[in-house]
């Protein structure tokens, strides 16, 4: 059960009033179940702090009986600012929000952590590019935190899952409107092994407001940042604002520089000099950990060497393939599926495969 | 004085026997038509009346009855002038009375007495065959088509003097020669081969596969990468159609009037690529007279939808009942038709709306909710009646100039042929004739997998995030590949490519 005084806190989170408000509300009792004895008295210093909101929480009293009701129902944690859960790091950023609402692992929003994000919009490098970075950061055991959107974040979270890591989505409204809708599996699977925070109440929409905020809580929830692939007016750079004005690592992955996919993370590169990464280890110096090498050999077929040769480092289209390989197609059609099925190869956008 | 004719009327692609008969009788000059004539009947009158007196004969000035027989059906279109102006001639004794016994007329007529060309003649004709009435006349503009029914004593008629003459022994019209299926099949010539394509290897070996299984197929690929060619030149890889399925191609076309007057007869398989802002009704059939619509104009053939997601949603989903039946049932307020429509579905469509996605030199500039929302205009229940999806390259400059000989469209024709007859001799005594249109029960026969097929099979769909509806598909590809190699039993190797061809399934991309 929830003890009175994060009962009084949720109560007053779940008002859309001012951050101000709420914020001079809680700070006024140490006990906060006073605020609510002053409420239907109409205290003096609570209708001066509420102002024009006053009306609306005296009309809505009966409502705190009922509260914590539909998050017992759907087994959502409630963390409050006073809770001992609540993570130190979380307490340092700009509006530390009042209350986490929480499904899956409450112990990962202190473990050793990373936010990889990105633009919704990804390229193949972009993709490739996150896959790499998330897998090999997440087997170092740190956490994976990003913000459950299409493109960098879903892969991010999807890799992170596949080698078994763990990741926490940071949502930008309640857990009745999970967005995008097509990520909605993806969250189911985020809150088995996972975990999903979100700082608004049950039913709230995801207004576009409440994204850069998200990314607030992405960037104080992380040890350190990473930008995967992001333009220049992605979001993304809200999150890497906050990362700076946090006093996080910024890791910046450079790319292409004709492409406008990557200008956002080329800029700030060129802004912020050092921030650059080239492989997952250089951020792993940072938290001390060696990557592992993998001891793990694969036994290739000769057909198999000769595609893993011809394909060497780069993106190819089937048809250079079957150029070089001089293989029968059908041969090589089955040959291709065989090595993806072994994990040696991968099948990319436009008919192409890479290693 | 009494007078009775025989002609043809049309339901659907088959013909029925109609007997015009003509009462001339003392009275008040009049015209009369009775049995369910429309307009262009009624209005023979004028046409008839002026052909008969610019051909320097007589028109009766009586009270002149017609009657269409059967009387309760509705009958239409122009080819009953014919008719009843040899009736009319026979009843006033311009022609001889008996001579016109035992002969059907089919026709038009212009009022300067030519007799023009009419719709429907094929059908008409094998009808007539089956009738047991074994003497007609035709317009001549229609006596190419009318030469490939053996048995038939057929005459092409220029106008109305020269039928006179002929029935009045003063100058004998000629009986049609009869040329056989062979002859037109030699007539007829290809412009596409797969030799014209160049590289492309992934998307030909698909289209092969397709053909030998009669499977349907969805190409995915950018603007300029060749969808549309290679779909072109899917019926030279396909087996040559027998007789039979010629006379009942060529029907539907004679019916819709899409005919080509030097040939014929249709001996290639008939490639339909409608537009995408066609309609409902001119896909699957209709209108007033329900006519047949682009699926059955595509029948035993290929049915080509280019940048299938552009089509409207409504227009797609009409195609999922004859996908499965290989029929579509026309119903209108007068009359009710079945009209084949067995075809193979090709479909083309770009990754992305903007059409770049993965793309090496152009960039993609749809959003993520554009691609989707561009995905999901293809309904699962459609996309379930396409078996094989298949990424076409984009190609560059220098491979087009490689110089590298490719395989020609006879030599692939030859490897589907043998599947096909792998499948007929599979399928004989069953309604089936290729792998793609197997029932669960004979997909659970005839596509035993081994232990290991068994367990790459299920590696796959977790690995590759394959959904469900993939899994018949899987195997019937499968069996089709296994027939092109000749081999009895599905290897792996035949599983692991059929599983190449799932990428829609495959949801990689976004």
């Amino acid at each position: 059960m929830i003890n009175i005084n994060d009962k009084v806190i949720l109560w007053i989170d779940s008002f859309e009033i001012p951050y101000k408000k709420k914020e001079g509300l809680l700070s006024l009792y140490d006990d906060k179940k006073f605020i609510l004895e002053d409420i239907r008295q109409k205290s003096q210093n609570v209708v001066k702090i509420l102002g024009n909101n006053f009306d609306m929480l005296f009309e809505n009293l009966q409502t705190f009986d009922n509260v914590f009701d539909v998050y017992a129902k759907h087994n959502v944690k409630i963390i409050t600012y006073i809770n001992p859960n609540y993570p130190e790091r979380l307490k340092n950023i700009d509006n530390p929000p009042f209350v986490l609402y929480c499904i899956g692992d409450i112990n990962l929003l202190n473990s050793q952590s990373i936010g990889i994000v990105g633009s919704r919009k990804v390229t193949n490098y972009g993709r490739i590019v996150t896959e790499k970075f998330a897998t090999a950061l997440a087997k170092a055991g740190l956490t994976v935190i990003s913000g459950l959107a299409h493109g960098v974040d879903s892969i991010a979270h999807q890799s992170t899952l596949d080698v078994n890591g763990k990741t926490i989505a940071v949502l930008g409204g309640g857990f009745a409107n999970i967005y995008p809708a097509e990520n909605y599996g993806l969250a189911l699977k985020i809150a088995k092994t996972g975990l999903l925070v979100t700082e608004y109440s049950y039913y709230q929409n995801n207004d576009a407001f409440h994204f850069p905020l998200r990314n607030r809580i992405i960037a104080g929830l992380s040890d350190g940042v990473l930008i995967t692939e992001a333009s220049e007016q992605s979001g993304t750079m809200h999150t890497k604002n906050y990362a700076i004005d946090y006093g996080k690592e910024l890791y910046l992955v450079p790319g292409n520089i004709t492409s406008s996919s990557s200008g956002g993370c080329n800029n700030a590169i060129k802004n912020l000099q050092g921030a650059v990464v080239l492989s997952p280890q250089d951020i792993l110096d940072n938290y001390n950990i060696q990557l592992k090498m993998e001891d793990k050999k694969i036994e290739l077929t000769s057909d198999e060497k000769l595609i893993i040769n011809i394909i060497g480092d780069e993106e190819l289209p089937f048809q250079v393939i079957a150029l070089k390989s001089k293989l029968n197609i059908n041969k090589l059609n089955s040959l291709l599926i065989a090595m993806q099925l072994k994990g040696i190869i991968k099948k990319v956008a436009g008919n192409c495969y890479r290693k | 004085m009494l007078s009775v004719v025989t002609s043809f009327g049309l339901i659907g692609i088959s013909g029925y026997l109609v007997k015009v008969e003509i009462d001339i009788n003392h009275g008040l000059p009049s015209y009369d038509v009775v049995g369910l004539a429309d307009v262009a009947i009624k209005e023979s009158k004028q046409r008839v009346r002026s052909a008969i007196k610019n051909s320097g004969l007589a028109f009766p000035i009586n009270k002149i009855t017609v009657n269409l027989a059967p009387a309760d059906t509705k009958k239409e279109g122009s080819l009953y002038d014919l008719p009843i102006a040899v009736a009319l001639l026979s009843a006033t004794g311009e022609v001889p009375t008996d001579s016109v016994d035992g002969f059907a007329f089919i026709g038009e007529l212009s009022l300067n007495g030519s007799v023009r060309k009419v719709n429907g003649i094929l059908p008409i004709l094998i009808c007539a065959h089956n009738l047991g009435i074994n003497k007609l006349f035709i317009p001549y503009a229609n006596r190419v088509e009318a030469s490939y029914i053996e048995g038939l004593e057929v005459y092409a008629v220029k106008n109305l003097k020269e039928l006179v003459a002929h029935f009045k022994n003063e100058k004998l019209i000629e009986p049609l020669k009869h040329k056989t299926y062979e002859e037109a099949k030699q007539e007829s010539v290809d412009t596409n081969d797969f030799s014209l394509v160049k590289g492309q290897y992934s998307a030909k070996r698909a289209l092969e596969i397709a053909a030998a299984g009669g499977h349907n197929i969805m190409m995915i690929g950018p603007p300029g990468s060749g969808k549309t060619m290679l779909a072109r030149s899917f019926p030279t890889i396909l087996p040559d159609m027998s007789f039979e399925e010629a006379l009942e191609v060529t029907k539907i076309h004679s019916i819709a009037g899409t005919l080509d007057d030097k040939v014929g007869i249709i001996t290639k398989r008939p490639f339909r690529a409608p537009h995408h802002t066609a309609t409902t009704v001119a896909l699957t059939g209709g209108g007033a007279k329900a006519k047949p619509g682009e699926i059955s104009l595509a029948h035993n053939g290929v049915l080509f939808l280019d940048e299938m997601p552009e089509y409207s949603r409504q227009t797609l989903e009409t195609l999922r009942q004859p996908l499965e039946d290989g029929v579509i049932t026309v119903s209108r307020l007068q009359q009710t038709v079945e009209y084949p429509a067995n075809f193979t579905l090709i479909a083309s469509m770009n990754p992305c709306p903007c059409g770049n996605y993965g793309s090496k030199t152009a960039e993609c500039k749809c959003t993520p909710n554009q691609i989707h929302k561009y995905l999901n205009k293809l309904s699962g229940p459609l996309m379930d009646r396409i078996d094989l999806h298949v990424e076409v390259d984009s190609i560059t400059y220098s491979e087009l100039s490689e110089d590298i000989q490719e395989e020609s469209s006879a030599s692939i024709k030859e490897r589907v042929d043998r599947a096909r007859q792998i499948q007929l001799d599979r399928f004989k005594g069953t309604k089936i004739y290729n792998n793609a249109k197997m029932t669960n029960a004979m997909v659970k026969k005839y596509c035993k997998l081994d232990n290991r097929s068994i367990d790459l099979l299920g590696q796959a769909f977790s690995d590759l995030n394959l959904s469900a509806r993939a899994y018949n598909r899987i195997l019937k590809v499968s069996r089709t590949i296994a027939d092109l190699e000749g081999s009895k039993e599905i290897l792996p190797s035949h599983i692991m490519e059929a599983i190449g061809y799932r990428s829609l399934d495959n949801k990689y991309w976004v």
